[in-house]
This record gives structure tokens, C-alpha cells and sequence, in this order.
């Protein structure tokens, strides 16, 4: 079996000025860090710039294209816009496809609301089915974003939140583990 | 396996010429070109995964 670190970037899925998510995403990235044979690195999709007058693969950014496909898992931390996901991630996800096949897909909702952006997720779910990613039935729930972290950005109720983050990755881990196995070695 | 992935050669990584694994078929939604089988939305793509530098390739099916 196949022994080097996974690859599981955190991805920041809004452009948004002022967006609570960036927290959010920073305190993931940092609780993915701390995983032993574990590899990360943070994507903000503000940074990738893509292009608004095309769609699909014909814009792929291959620094993103090639981090998407050294990955084994990807961790998406995404805000709820209208019970809905951010068009703008959408965009950057759409442009690329064989990159994301049989890899594990970990999301984390970021919501004003009291319910964790639980309806953004079930919207994106079926969005990660298409794209031949593979859900986890773990979420990150993050309700009242604005008041989860102080102005430093550190989150007030680390030691709940550090627990929760922590049954996320161990099923996210162990997917991103067993659908690597199976690229490698299990044929159609 | 079944016979049509038995009936194929594995396909060669163009990055480091290890023998790819072929773990999945996916419908190409391009339009680009016409599937030749109605029973799919577009043509068959294989997914071939390298096990040695993780590199993925397609191919026609
Ligand atoms: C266009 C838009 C729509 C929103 N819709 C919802 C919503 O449906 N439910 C909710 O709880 N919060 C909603 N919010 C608030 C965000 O969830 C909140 O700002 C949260 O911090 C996550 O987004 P952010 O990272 O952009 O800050 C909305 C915010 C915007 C900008």
C-alpha cells in the first residue's frame, strides 16, 4: 500500500470582501495541518482569477489544475448565499473534471444563521456527485460566522469546535486513504 | 475486471511511464463530438490514474 502523505487542500470558496468564511478556512487549514501523513496547502479562490467570459475546461489555471490533481481529498469551505453556493466557486470548480475523479470531498458550511449552511451543502452535494468527487457524511457546520471569532480571528469555543473539526478529517482521511487505493490499484 | 477492461492494454503514463490504472468512465458533456451510443448524453471517456506520480489520463472508450 502506498505510504506518502495525502495531498487535502483547504479551499476558500468565496471571493467575498469581509467574508467570515476566510476564518473559517484559516482554522481548518490549520487543524488539517496538524495530521500526521498529512499534506495541505490553502486555495483562495480570490487569488485564481478566473476569467468571467468563458466557462467549463477551456479556462483551467494549471497551477490550480495540477494542485487538483496531486490531491487525494479536497476540503471546500464554503459560505450559504441564499441557501445556495457562491456562482464564483462553482466557476473555478467547473474547470476541471479527471483532476477531481474517485477523491474524497470534505465541506464545510459557513452561515449567518443558526443552521450551518446544512441547505447550502445538501445544494452542493449533488454538484461534487457530477464532478466525480466523493462525499463524506461529515460536515463543518459554522452557524453565526460574525461571532465565531475574535478580531485576531482566532475561534472563541476552540476546544468544541477543534472536536468537531477533528471527527471531519478522521472520515475524510480514511476516505481520501481508500479511494487512493482504489485509483491505484482497483480496475474497472 | 470485466472483459472490456481485460480486452484493453493499460495505458502508459505520458509523465513517467508507469502502467496506469483504469478506475472509472465518464460521460464527456463537451458536445464536441456525437456519442455513438444513444444510450449515453455524449461519448465514454476511461479515467486512468498513475499509481507511481498520481498523474490522470483519459481515453476514448
Ligand atoms: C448574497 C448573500 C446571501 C446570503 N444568504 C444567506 C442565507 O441564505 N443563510 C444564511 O444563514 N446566511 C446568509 N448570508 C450570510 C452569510 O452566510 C454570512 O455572511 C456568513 O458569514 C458566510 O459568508 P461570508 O464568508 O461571505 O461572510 C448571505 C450573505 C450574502 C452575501
Amino acid at each position: 500500500m502506498n505510504t506518502r502523505p495525502l495531498f487535502i487542500p483547504v479551499i476558500l470558496g468565496t471571493v467575498r470582501q469581509g467574508r467570515a468564511s476566510e476564518n473559517v478556512a484559516k482554522f481548518v487549514f490549520e487543524q488539517v495541518k496538524k495530521r500526521e501523513g498529512v499534506e495541505t496547502e490553502f486555495v483562495d479562490i480570490r487569488e485564481l482569477k478566473f476569467p468571467g467570459h468563458d466557462a467549463g475546461e477551456q479556462i483551467k489555471d494549471t497551477s490550480f489544475s495540477q494542485l487538483c490533481e496531486r490531491a487525494d481529498g479536497l476540503v471546500l469551505v464554503v459560505p450559504e448565499y441564499n441557501h445556495g453556493y457562491p456562482g464564483m466557486l462553482k466557476h473555478v470548480l467547473d474547470s476541471n473534471l479527471k483532476e477531481y475523479i474517485h477523491k474524497a470531498v470534505g465541506i464545510c458550511g459557513v452561515s449567518a444563521g443558526g443552521f450551518g449552511a446544512t441547505r447550502m451543502i445538501e445544494n452542493l452535494l449533488p454538484v461534487m456527485r457530477e464532478l466525480g468527487l466523493v462525499t463524506i457524511f461529515w460536515d463543518g457546520n459554522f452557524s453565526g460566522a460574525q461571532k465565531l471569532f475574535d478580531e485576531n480571528g482566532a475561534i472563541h469555543d476552540e476546544e468544541t469546535y477543534v472536536k468537531r473539526i477533528d471527527k471531519f478529517l478522521g472520515e475524510l482521511v480514511w476516505m481520501s486513504k481508500v479511494l487512493r487505493y482504489g485509483r491505484e490499484n482497483i480496475s474497472l | 475486471m470485466t472483459n472490456t477492461a481485460q480486452a484493453t492494454a493499460p495505458m502508459i503514463c505520458e509523465k513517467c511511464g508507469a502502467a496506469m490504472n483504469r478506475h472509472a468512465t465518464k460521460i464527456d458533456y463537451s458536445g464536441e463530438e456525437p456519442g455513438e451510443d444513444p444510450a449515453f448524453d455524449g461519448p465514454l471517456n476511461e479515467v486512468h490514474t498513475c499509481p507511481n506520480c498520481r498523474h490522470t489520463q483519459l481515453r476514448r472508450v
